[in-house]
């Protein structure tokens, strides 16, 4: 990254921080993040969304840092958000993943956003939906999600990516049961990592075998790569690059039904408490279930 | 409450990650979202700070005083809302310097409650003098 | 620290309990028959030579420099002037250790921090320049290269150096570094090469110095990064030798030379030498006597004289506090003591200033007087291994023995040295440690004078930061430009391909390294090479 002074960036600071402050809103939740990612699922959905998942560990930051001057020569701009683990004890986190990136390829092209889980458990951000919805309306072509890395039962970015890059190290099979936690069956194309460590062609195997079980024609491909030195991430782009040529009305009808779903839910919740909070809530002597279906139905009248 | 997201980064070479990981832990274990970039020059750390929408800069200081100024010119000019505060090695003149920009900061020896104390401050989390 | 009560424990660093006395009793089994031996016995925990300090005071040898080659230089006389009896070259830290040349955009952005944590040395000019006139013959030259990728450019340019002016390598004498807790553990840099590249050079240094510098110390195995990094004394010593196996098992496989000869020349190290008094002269003791047994018992050496650990000594550079400066005199002076009791070979203390920047000239002056007061003035040197016998200390060396080998165990059934640094298991007691560390201070269980209690300052001298010079950076890129259009272009480019070309294979990278260097290739060539062939390490941290 060159050494700009702020003089040079004066213009283009102020759309980013907009930008940048829109995805902190809509982080925060609450009626102005649903009205933000309202407004931008008024646009025609245009961005690809690539998913990248695995163990911690496994290499994911590198690997994005390795293949993103393929993704900007191929897009142009891209935008790449990075989800880690907050802590359920203090709420705090540590978000190491913007350091793994070689920053040699960040310039106004490249938009970075580290974010916490926030205690969402499904391996992304509760708010990593609306932010593609966001990122998308303000034009980057290319969204890039990397998820928490604990890739158990977390699979929400299989929901909202286009593609979803499974990544494994050799010896996965020892540690990491990627068939128990479905990842076999929704993986659109497995990257073996940091292959130059021992056990690579059983990994390979391993992974074969496994996704040679799936009810598809043809099972996703498997990929070699070395992130930090570069070996075999060419191939891997190419592949990548092919997997999302996706028809732009698939892309967009399916995120806007979730965006929709989500939204109307995170209203409902929004608008019951509001209701709890109001006198109207006060309940008789009843019982509990009886208390339930009697605080619904004095919820419902109240909307009328 | 939305935790409070800071930033820290080193603006020297020196690879020495002591002190840094120390407060950053310490800064977590507080309820903040700590965003850490290690090594980066001005112009990387002016782009995390404006993408990553921090409400504190945390510069961690080793070498010559005048590239720690030229980052913190560049924050202020680029985000003058944005606070900023630093710690390292930093002699007694290199000090004043820093505190004559606004910012606050922590040689060796300062205590980590201290630390927390202030990014609770400038966050607005507390207004605790 | 003092306890509430005398009933509550107190434990060494190594989280070994203290008691409050000691008699005979406490001292292991496994230990109380060593006990009687005399200094030049083995397991030589006592020293290797009877005589001790009589016959060779330990070397007083400062880390120095900054600025230009020549303000090095300068640095470099003084103390010499001043009573150290060997020289360490300091290199600018934005570009040895990364391998740039000044020109690079990651030393641009940084221009003024350029020479202030070490000379700037792109090519062999200026390592000629920072050597002018210094006695590379008579006295112990330390050539830098600390860092693992730096090694190789900074043993060659001092060596291409010496050739130049007549000296026979074959009697140089003076000490490389290399060092993996440094490189790896406790000084991790924004790009390096991966770790199996950093244990080729190392062998490759070993095997070069074995055949054509047989009073060089190739490489030195250092403690002192890991354990200022956070690593406690037993995890000091078991990760030390976890080091050195990993560079004896190297020079095995590699079958070249004879491991009696590389382990002679790995038995220069070097250890932190901190404030609890009594553990870090334990430490030195275990230390020998580790290096001893491993030697016996995992390599089958028979010879006596391989046994031999030379230490070298740097006081804490973390325990120097940045509030009232001068109380860190005592503290470096304390230190030192520890390490004199330990029976070390050579040592550096750290300036007063050492938490506000570089030594002053004052401070690094004070660094030497601090030694020869110790030297001249107290009698530690009259007699060898004083706390021989000692209850205490007999029984702590032997405790540490015991934790520090466990230690080095773990690690070897995690995969090694190297794979313990790769995984950043290592790093990761570091910060357990760091943290434990502050957390004594913050609770006030542990005692800062002058930082957690004692606050009132009436000292008269207001000591700032050394900024060393300001146009380092400047005449670096003049003197850069100047190689680049005065040299035999051809020459060098044809060495770098030749540089290439070893890295790429497996011969000794030494020998074309000269080539590189006396064809005037500079820094940052050579580790454009190292980059596009070796890639960058993995960091396991993220800070």
């Amino acid at each position: 990254m060159s050494d700009v002074t702020s003089a040079d960036w004066a213009d283009g600071f102020t759309a980013r921080r907009a930008l940048a402050k829109s995805i902190s809103a809509v982080e925060s939740g609450g009626p102005e993040a649903l009205a933000i990612e309202q407004r931008a699922l008024q646009q025609p959905a245009a961005a690809h969304v690539l998913g990248f998942t695995g163990p911690p560990g496994a290499g994911k930051s590198s690997l994005i840092s390795a293949l993103l001057p393929h993704a900007l020569d191929h897009y142009g701009a891209v935008a790449i958000l990075a989800v880690d683990p907050s802590s359920s004890l203090t709420g705090g986190a540590l978000l190491g993943d913007r350091v793994r990136m070689d920053y040699r390829h960040f310039d106004q092209k490249v938009f970075f956003r580290s974010m916490a889980s926030r205690g969402y458990q499904g391996g992304i951000a509760a708010a990593t939906r609306a932010s593609v919805n966001v990122l998308d309306a303000a034009g980057w072509p290319l969204v890039i999600i990397e998820t928490l890395g604990i890739g158990q039962v977390e699979l929400e970015v299989m929901d909202l990516a286009d593609r979803v890059a499974v990544v494994l190290n050799p010896g996965w099979g020892d540690s990491f049961q990627a068939n128990k936690a479905g990842l076999t069956e929704q993986g659109d194309a497995f990257v073996l990592n940091k292959a130059d460590r021992p056990g690579l062609e059983n990994a390979k195997i391993l992974l074969e075998q496994s996704l040679q079980c799936l009810p598809t024609a043809t099972p996703p491909g498997v990929f070699s790569t070395i992130a930090t030195d570069g070996e075999g991430i060419p191939e891997l782009w190419q592949a990548l690059s092919n997997l999302m040529q996706v028809p732009a009305g698939e892309q967009q009808s399916r995120r806007r039904s979730v965006a929709i779903m989500e939204g109307a839910k995170a209203q409902l919740l929004q608008d019951f408490d509001e209701f709890l909070a109001s006198p109207a809530a006060a309940s008789p002597e009843t019982a509990p279930s009886e208390g339930a279906v009697d605080l619904l139905q004095r919820f419902y009248r109240q909307r009328d | 409450m939305k935790p409070k997201r800071i930033l820290m980064a080193k603006t020297g070479l020196d690879g020495h990650w002591r002190g840094p990981t120390i407060v950053a832990r310490a800064l977590r274990d507080a309820g903040f979202e700590v965003i850490m970039i290690g090594m980066a020059t001005t112009a990387e750390i002016v782009a995390a700070a404006i993408d990553e929408d921090v409400d504190l800069v945390g510069l961690n200081i080793g070498g010559h005083i005048d590239v720690a100024l030229r980052a913190v010119d560049a924050v202020q000019s680029a985000a003058p809302d944005m606070p900023i505060f630093a710690g390292g090695t930093i002699p007694p003149h290199a000090c004043k310097q820093l505190e004559a920009k606004g910012l606050e900061v922590f040689p060796p020896g300062s205590m980590l409650t201290d630390i927390v104390d202030s990014a609770n401050r400038l966050t607005g989390l507390s207004t605790a003098p | 620290m003092r306890p509430k009560d005398p009933q509550d424990t107190v434990q060494a660093c190594s989280d070994i309990p203290l008691k409050s006395y000691y008699t005979a009793e406490d001292i292991p089994a496994s230990h109380a028959e060593r006990v009687n031996v005399a200094p030049g016995e083995a397991p030589y925990h006592r020293g290797f030579h009877p005589s001790g300090y009589r016959s060779k005071p330990w070397r007083i040898f400062q880390l120095s420099g900054f600025g230009k080659p020549e303000d090095e230089n300068e640095r470099i006389k003084f103390l010499l002037k001043n009573g150290e009896t060997g020289f360490i070259m300091e290199h600018d830290r934005n570009t040895a250790d990364h391998c740039y040349n000044v020109d690079h955009p990651e030393v641009l952005a940084r221009r003024e921090d350029v020479g202030l944590t070490g000379a700037v040395m792109q090519s062999v000019r200026d390592t000629a320049i920072c050597l002018d006139g210094l006695p590379m013959d008579t006295s112990f030259g330390h050539a830098g290269g600390a860092v693992v990728q730096h090694a190789p450019f900074a043993l060659a340019a001092y060596w291409a150096v010496a050739k130049k002016r007549g000296y026979d390598l074959s009697t140089l004498a003076g000490t490389g570094q290399s060092d993996f807790n440094l490189t790896y553990l406790g000084c991790v840099t924004k790009q390096q090469i991966p770790t199996d590249a950093g244990l080729r050079f190392n062998g490759d240094i070993i095997e070069f110095c074995t055949e054509h510098l047989p009073r060089w110390v190739p490489v030195s195995i250092a403690g002192y990064n890991g354990a200022d990094t956070g690593l406690t004394p037993d995890q000091e010593l078991g990760s030390l030798f976890a080091n050195a196996v990993e560079y004896l098992d190297e020079i095995q496989l590699r079958g070249r030379i004879p491991l009696e000869v590389a382990a002679r020349a790995c038995g220069g190290v070097s250890f932190r030498a901190s404030i609890k008094i009594f553990e870090e002269a334990c430490k030195m003791r275990a230390a020998r006597l580790m290096w001893s047994d491993l030697l016996k018992e995992r390599y089958d050496i028979k010879d006596e004289r391989v046994a031999n650990l030379r230490i070298h000594c740097v006081t804490a550079g973390s325990k120097m506090a940045y509030q009232q400066p001068m109380n860190n005199l005592v503290r470096g002076a304390l230190m030192a003591v520890s390490a004199v009791l330990g029976g070390v070979q050579s040592l550096g203390v750290s300036g007063y200033d050492e938490a506000l920047s570089i030594p002053s000239e004052h401070a690094h002056q004070m660094s030497v007087r601090i030694q020869q007061i110790l030297m001249e003035e107290t009698g530690l040197t009259d007699v060898t291994d004083p706390l021989g016998g000692s209850y205490y200390v007999e029984t702590l060396t032997a405790q540490l023995v015991e934790k520090s080998w466990a230690f080095f165990e773990e690690i070897q059934t995690r995969g090694g040295y190297l794979a313990c640094l790769d995984s950043g298991w290592l790093h990761a007691k570091a910060e357990e440690n760091q943290h434990k560390e502050f957390m004594q201070t913050e609770s006030g269980a542990a005692n800062i004078v002058g930082v957690t209690m004692a606050h009132d300052d009436s000292s008269p001298f207001e000591i700032d930061g050394f900024i060393g010079t300001d146009d380092a950076f400047d005449v670096a890129l003049e003197r850069l430009k100047e190689v680049k259009r005065t040299r035999h272009e051809k020459g060098a480019m044809r060495a770098l391909k030749d540089l290439e070309r070893v890295c790429r294979g497996s011969d000794n990278i030494m020998p074309v390294m000269m080539d590189c260097l006396e064809a005037e290739a500079t820094l940052g060539e050579v580790g454009d090479v190292y980059r596009e062939v070796f890639g960058d390490w993995r960091t396991p941290i993220q800070c």
